[in-house]
């Protein structure tokens, strides 16, 4: 119900959720630029060049996840700031741990769906040939994994920062930093599957699948202290 | 005035740490083969990466320890801490610039234990520039909130950056070649940056007892006016 409120919230003001979504299309496109339109030195060919080439979309495509990510966290955690809304709903007798709760679920929602829109996006943009429909499929997956453990996070530091009374930046600043392993977990995932090859064996996957657990059992724990008032 | 007195006392043995060190590190200590002098920052590196870690923990600790009880005093140190360390964290940094320099003859080469050092003074230095924002009670709170947060991902980021770096470098053992008189240099390297912290640090958090203690009078001083 809470996450539902949330959704509707971020629903009515659509065309900021689009702006999101914009952000995350214009990182890519400015890696992409920024790269040039040659990522990858002509020499490299065959299997070489594709697992180059899945390594820049996968770093890119995260890149951008976690850029929308930092912005769509401030947007929701300010529209629960202001007017009181946090603290009539806690009036109302609702749990700091079902409030963090909602939260995730409604940022795993939004980013979700931006990462979804980036798939055929950074595949096109990135030129990642070997790539499948199965393999947007395992994309999907390892992205629900990462896109839950930044929500778990963001939410968290989001709603401490502005707290604060921070703005954006200063979210950003706090954020990314504690973001950085399930980053790289998260992109060390998705390469191989940029590339359409099997997951490594080599423990990122782990970690990837452990950070969600880690920050909600944190979130949980810790959310009271930030909400009271 | 026993604090006053316990903090002569610190400092006092802080400052003749400094000089054993100094002394020891440069008279007795041997000199490495392959790096000459340059290897004496190792010891101070690893004091201060060492207290680094001490630091943040104790920020951490007292994040908790601030929520529980609601005392002021511990998240005067925890704030106190988590400053001292970033300094300490700089100075980490600095000198596993010059080492990387000295023996890879490079500024810097993502060494997984430089990295995730990078990344601890980058989270440390979100929370020093939270801290600075926000103000009285919340202040506390929060940053007690994200000092927890951070201790907790410390050896997550460590771990992680280990795991990514791995694949770049092979882990050295360095420490089990040492040379005995080096190993004695080691520990009172780490012995000296301790003690310099715990004066800095028990510093730093009376100067914000002060701070918060003059900002509540002047608060009282401007109401009585009004």
């Amino acid at each position: 119900m809470l996450a539902g409120k949330d959704l509707a919230l971020q629903w009515r003001r659509r065309e900021a959720l689009f702006v999101v979504l914009l952000f995350a299309l214009l990182v890519v496109l400015v890696f992409s630029f920024a790269m040039g339109p040659f990522f990858v030195a002509p020499q490299v060919t065959g299997e070489a060049r594709v697992r180059e080439l899945a390594k820049l979309a996968s770093g890119v495509y995260w890149i951008a996840v976690a850029f929308a990510g930092v912005i769509a966290f401030h947007r929701s955690a300010e529209a629960d700031r202001a007017h009181g809304a946090i603290k009539a709903l806690r009036l109302a007798g609702i749990d700091a741990s079902a409030l963090y709760f909602g939260k995730v679920v409604s940022m795993t929602v939004v980013l979700g769906a931006v990462c979804l829109a980036m798939i055929p996006l950074t595949v096109a943009f990135f030129g990642v040939e070997a790539f499948e429909v199965t393999d947007a499929l395992r994309l999907i997956g390892v992205a629900l994994l990462g896109v839950v453990g930044l929500s778990a996070l963001g939410a968290f530091v989001a709603s401490l920062a502005t707290g604060g009374g921070g703005r954006e930046s200063l979210l950003s600043v706090m954020a990314l930093p504690l973001m950085i392993p399930l980053l790289i977990a998260a992109t060390k995932c998705s390469a191989p599957v940029f590339a359409s090859e099997p997951l490594e064996e080599d423990g990122w996957f782990g970690l990837l699948a452990a950070f969600p657990l880690l920050m909600f059992g944190l979130g949980v724990l810790l959310f009271e202290a930030v909400l009271e008032e | 005035m026993s604090n006053e007195r316990r903090m002569t006392t610190v400092a006092l043995i802080a400052f003749s740490l400094v000089m054993a060190a100094v002394v020891f590190v440069f008279t007795r200590a041997p000199i490495e083969v392959e790096m000459q002098e340059a290897q004496k920052i190792f010891y101070f590196h690893v004091g201060s990466a060492w207290t680094m870690f001490l630091a943040f923990i104790v920020t951490g600790i007292y994040g908790i320890v601030y929520l529980v009880k609601r005392n002021p005093r511990a998240d005067a140190i925890a704030g106190a801490s988590a400053e001292v360390g970033f300094v300490y964290g700089t100075i980490v940094l600095l000198t596993g610039m010059t080492w990387a320099r000295s023996a890879w003859n490079t500024w810097w080469n993502w060494e997984p234990r430089l990295t995730s050092m990078l990344v601890m003074w980058l989270i440390y230095a979100g929370y020093l520039v939270f801290r600075s924002s926000v103000q009285g009670e919340a202040k506390r709170r929060f940053s007690s909130v994200y000092g927890i947060l951070a201790m907790v991902m410390v050896p997550i980021v460590y771990f992680s950056i280990k795991l990514w770096g791995s694949l770049l470098h092979p882990p050295q053992d360095t420490v089990r070649r040492l040379d005995p008189l080096m190993y004695w240099g080691l520990a009172l390297g780490c012995l000296t940056m301790t003690a310099v912290y715990l004066f800095l640090m028990w510093t730093r958090r009376d100067l914000e007892l002060t701070a918060d203690a003059v900002r509540t009078l002047r608060q009282r001083v401007t109401e009585e006016r009004v």
